[in-house]
């Protein structure tokens, strides 16, 4: 046996003798063991409850904050586009969409006609 | 999490009285184990934790006895008790649970303790490697892992120690 995973008898005797010897123990140890996993097992408890406790009133104070913020706060300037890019607002919607100014463009070739006369004369 | 521990309290236990012959010691030094498991490593994967928890306790242990060694030393230095680094007796120690009974069970309870002392006995790494494999039931791989060396020196302090041990208790087992 060279110390990997075979196990010699003799190995295996032992090993199960301290085992089952260590399952023997005093009723005033096995009391202070449990105690030392109750302590353990607590704290467990209570650090997963302090961290929902630490967490739960910092969201709400970065909510409320957010929600001050908007209404204590001026209206944002807006932007002023470039003229480049400017885009016209669309008041003129109701021109390009007026019935004569389809009418110009179904009488197209007579105002062509039109002006072609015109500079004739 | 608390499965686990109770699972392995008294295996552990009995490993670091091994180490530190002193149960009071081995006890604090569980709890100590314990608690830092739960508070460093509670949300790594449970297959973790056995390799951890053990890692942890020798910690524990070898801070134990690096402090006492402190402490004869400063007891030493005053020139008061019994500062020679004499260690306890386990087999005196130990409480006597054996039943009135036959001859027999005088020859096991006897055969148990030489066990116990020759393992007690054994160098730290040698009773490290010993005992995660034998009453931990960890493989090479996961020992070596919890002792933080190589699987190699895993084998060689586990082969020394049984080696050393069946010279001692031959006659017994």
């Amino acid at each position: 046996m060279a110390g990997d995973n075979r196990q010699t008898d003799f190995e295996k005797r032992i090993g199960q003798a301290l085992r089952q010897h260590s399952d023997q123990l005093d009723a005033a140890t096995r009391s202070r063991l449990a105690r030392a996993r109750s302590t353990a097992i607590d704290e467990l408890r209570d650090n997963r409850f302090s961290w929902r406790n630490r967490w739960f009133p910092l969201g709400v104070a970065a909510a409320a904050a957010v929600v001050v913020a908007l209404l204590l706060s001026p209206n944002p300037p807006v932007p002023v586009p470039d003229s480049s890019t400017r885009i016209e607002p669309l008041e003129d919607l109701d021109i390009v969409l007026a019935e004569d100014s389809l009418e110009l463009i179904e009488d197209w070739e007579f105002y062509r006609w039109l002006e072609d006369v015109q500079d004739v004369g | 999490m608390e499965r686990f521990l109770a699972e392995v309290e008294r295996r552990a236990f009995h490993i670091a009285r091994y180490s530190l012959r002193d149960d009071d010691e081995a006890l604090d030094a569980v709890q100590d184990a314990m608690l830092k498991l739960v508070r460093r490593y509670s949300s790594r994967p449970a297959g973790e934790w056995q390799p951890l928890f053990y890692r942890i306790l020798g910690n524990c242990v070898r801070d134990m006895q690096r402090r006492r060694a402190v402490r004869n030393r400063v007891i030493a230095w005053f020139g008061r008790g019994d500062a020679t680094g004499r260690e306890r007796d386990i087999v005196a120690e130990a409480p006597d649970c054996r039943e009135p009974g036959p001859e027999k069970q005088q020859q096991l309870d006897d055969a148990m303790q030489a066990l116990q002392q020759a393992v007690a006995d054994l160098p730290p790494r040698q009773r490290e490697a010993f005992l995660l494999r034998q009453m931990e039931g960890l493989d090479v791989a996961v020992t070596a892992r919890t002792m933080g060396c190589s699987q190699g020196s895993v084998k060689t302090h586990y082969s020394r120690a049984v080696h050393n041990l069946r010279e001692r208790l031959g006659e017994y087992w």
